[in-house]
């Protein structure tokens, strides 16, 4: 009987150290880990591929979540990192399947942690939300109170704000049309803007 | 990147790896270095005057004994953590020895509410003897740390603890042959703040397994 399929045939087992016991024949897993960690790439690979099957069945024993297979690269990424632990005399399985266990605990850890401090948007179980732009609570304003307060700025403010924010015009245009440079006309509609804020600010609190 | 891409590109060009050997070697290393390092210390401190006198009472003894045997089987359970597999179970190892220590600090500190001791109490603020109680400590809590950091870490904060409460149990055995006073409250006290930022600082990056 192979380690896989004792893991395989073993589905009322209750943790994972009784899938060891049941799990007789992995000495060639041990054999193969041996090899990698003398850096035999070859071995490694064999081993890895051998053991992804394992941890998978182990992972969905106690993951059902979209992350599993996630859970099974991180596991094969410890198994990685701490592969120099491994000692070649002893059983490969168990030291395999604590690693899962670690991984799936710290899974379970982080999802709890995301459940705990993260709040879902929407929930589109109940279809599409809402999402059309907030309407401001003050409504738009009064369109002739902001004429008035453009008619009462200076000449040279006036054109400028009426011919690059209202009229959308290019720099350049505006300087075509009323002969004045793009700094002068810079100049020109930044004053008006401020002038404008101040005086609306001003009608609004009388 | 799927799994069978990740597992290609992990075993294309493994490096060879330092296999770590046997946690009861690696504790009896440490034993071997910490206690060459505590001697050297005990030797340059000089031992205690009234140590021929301590050692005729056998509760000095049973500490001694104590913080020996939990030496031993705290860096033997702490490194055996850090092995993916060993029982959790291996935890509990330096428990019996750790309460008899513990048992030795209540035994004085009742004869001291009794009025049947003399010097310095067991509780009081010893703080001449840090420097010593400091320089007994180092080597061994720098030695197992470093041990312990080449363990898997799965378990990083547990085997800090036992690793720390080795060092101390160490430190605290030394400290009876070369102090004159018993300052083994602030040797535990001392080391558990020092295990406690090392813990901290070593499970900083728990979210990060290996």
């Amino acid at each position: 009987m192979t380690a896989v399929s004792c893991i395989a045939v073993s589905p009322g087992a209750s943790s994972l150290s009784e899938e060891c016991a049941v799990a007789e024949d992995n000495s060639h897993l041990a054999e193969l880990m041996r090899a990698a960690q003398d850096g035999d790439g070859r071995a490694y690979g064999r081993l890895l591929a051998e053991a992804a099957p394992i941890i998978r069945r182990a992972v969905a024993r106690r993951w059902s979540g979209p992350e599993a297979e996630d859970i099974v690269q991180e596991v094969l990424l410890s198994l990685h990192s701490v592969r120099h632990t491994f000692n070649p005399g002893r059983p490969f399985l168990p030291w395999l399947l604590a690693i899962v266990q670690y991984r799936i605990a710290d899974a379970a850890r982080s999802s709890a942690r995301r459940a705990a401090r993260e709040v879902p948007e929407c929930a589109f179980e109940y279809g599409l939300p809402d999402v059309a732009a907030p309407v401001r609570e003050d409504g738009p304003g009064d369109a002739g109170e902001l004429v008035r307060a453009i008619a009462d700025l200076p000449e040279g403010q006036r054109r400028a704000v009426q011919l690059l924010k209202i009229e959308e015009r290019s720099l350049k245009e505006a300087a075509a049309v009323t002969g004045m440079s793009v700094g002068a006309l810079k100049v020109a509609v930044h004053r008006g803007i401020k002038a404008l804020r101040a005086s609306l600010a001003g009608r609004g609190g009388e | 990147m799927n799994t069978d891409d990740l597992i290609r590109s992990l075993s294309e060009r493994p490096a060879p790896v330092k296999r770590l050997l046997p946690p009861v070697v690696r504790a009896l290393q440490w034993a071997v270095l910490a206690l060459a390092a505590v001697a050297a210390v005990v030797l340059k401190m000089g031992l205690r005057p009234d140590l021929a006198a301590r050692l005729d009472e056998p509760a000095f003894l049973v500490q001694l004994a104590a913080c020996a045997v939990t030496a031993f089987t705290a860096a033997l359970a702490g490194l055996m953590l850090g092995i993916p597999g060993r029982p959790r179970a291996w935890a509990l190892l330096p428990l019996p020895s750790f309460a008899v220590w513990l048992a030795s600090f209540g035994r004085q500190c009742l004869l001291e509410w009794r009025g049947e001791t003399e010097g310095e109490l067991l509780i009081g603020p010893h703080f001449h003897c840090l420097p010593d109680i400091a320089v007994m400590m180092a080597l061994p809590t720098l030695v197992i740390m470093a041990m312990v950091r080449r363990g898997a870490g799965f378990e990083r904060r547990l085997e800090t603890l036992l690793g720390g409460l080795a060092a101390a149990a160490l430190a605290n055995a030394a400290l009876g042959l070369a102090h004159p006073r018993d300052a083994g409250l602030l040797v535990l006290l001392v080391q558990m703040m020092v295990v406690a930022a090392l813990s901290w600082w070593m499970g900083r990056k728990r979210r990060s397994l290996p």
